[in-house]
């Protein structure tokens, strides 16, 4: 196989196969979305377009439309998809390196979703990052836009489809454990487990942050590493 | 009152793109080098990855039935199809397909 066609994302059945699962749901789900945009305010439907290409977060969007109708004000909102969206804080943290000199760099790096994150993951060639980032960006504005245009004639009655979604979590987190990790994935879990048994909300986050300030501790002041 | 909306909206637009791109940049905005195999890059997606499985499962109802079972029983298939045969896709679609087959099944007949 010559090095071209190597390069060539259509040449790469599995990453192909991941991203166009990606890529199937973030256009139901961006219709989801449009068609709950339009029906929720009052509207035109390309303004849901524009909020999927400016902001690209699913669950930050729906919060912040029923939010918005429901009279919320903006700083309420702001609040809310921070919570949210802080997450992403640790996508970038484990990053840095492998960001340093990619193309597209600022683009990838503004538009990170957790599914484009994993798909970063179970793709080594880095080469395809800018071109799966992009592409799922399209998909879910085409989808915004379709099912806020669609919305009348349209009904979205596929259910459990964010299966898909865990599913690419579950393949990414079996790549990604190893013997050397493994301590730290048993006790995160435990934790979130915990915090989320005894009610926490939010208990992603706070397992998240307990965990990179406790790297954070051992990268910096632990004992040197053999 | 529309064209209200539409100010209000654009600026939580606005509002709104500013947070998610200081979250997502923040982590860059460090001058300070992350050694390459430091525990952010070995520690942290593996976890991260793990707590996306647990909390993309928040909504599922374990109280009531059927008690998470199809869920965990699709998540199994999905972590054995995998450890059998390593193929990304293979493991991905079938438990999918077959998760979704079983929830919209009544729209199906």
């Amino acid at each position: 196989m010559s090095k071209d066609r190597r390069n060539r994302l259509a040449s790469n059945p599995e990453t192909l196969g991941l991203l166009l699962s990606v890529l199937a749901v973030y256009v139901l789900v961006g219709m989801a979305f449009g068609v709950f945009f339009v029906n929720t305010l009052n509207l035109p439907a390309y303004y849901s377009g524009i909020f999927g290409a400016v902001v690209l977060t699913g669950a930050g969007q729906f919060l912040s439309v029923q939010m918005l109708a429901t009279g919320a004000n903006i700083v309420e909102i702001l609040v809310a998809v921070t919570f949210i969206n802080f997450r992403h804080v640790f996508y970038g943290m484990s990053l840095r390196n492998d960001l340093k000199y990619i193309k597209w760099r600022a683009y990838v790096i503004s538009f990170m979703t957790d599914e484009i994150f994993s798909l970063f993951k179970l793709t080594p060639n880095k080469a395809f990052w800018p071109q799966i980032a992009f592409c799922c960006h399209s998909a879910w504005v085409v989808g915004c836009l379709a099912g806020a245009y669609l919305s009348e004639s349209f009904s979205m009655n596929i259910k459990g489809l964010g299966f898909i979604m865990i599913n690419i979590f579950v393949v990414a987190s079996l790549e990604l454990g190893n013997r050397k990790n493994l301590n730290y994935i048993v006790s995160s879990t435990l934790v979130y487990i915990a915090l989320f048994a005894s009610g926490v909300q939010d208990a992603f986050l706070f397992t998240m942050v307990g965990l990179a300030v406790f790297l954070f501790a051992k990268e910096n002041f632990g004992e040197a590493r053999s | 009152m529309s064209s209200d909306l539409k100010i209000q909206f654009l600026v939580l637009v606005a509002i709104f793109a500013a947070s998610v791109l200081l979250i997502r940049w923040s982590p860059f905005l460090s001058r300070k080098t992350v050694k390459p195999g430091s525990r952010y890059e070995s520690v942290l997606p593996a976890a991260i990855m793990i707590l996306l499985v647990l909390y993309s499962l928040e909504p599922t109802k374990w109280m009531v039935a059927p008690y998470g079972i199809p869920e965990l029983a699709c998540l199994a298939m999905t972590v054995s199809m995998h450890l059998w045969r390593r193929n990304f896709v293979l493991s991905v679609f079938a438990s999918s397909l077959l998760y979704l087959l079983w929830l919209n099944r009544e729209a199906l007949i």
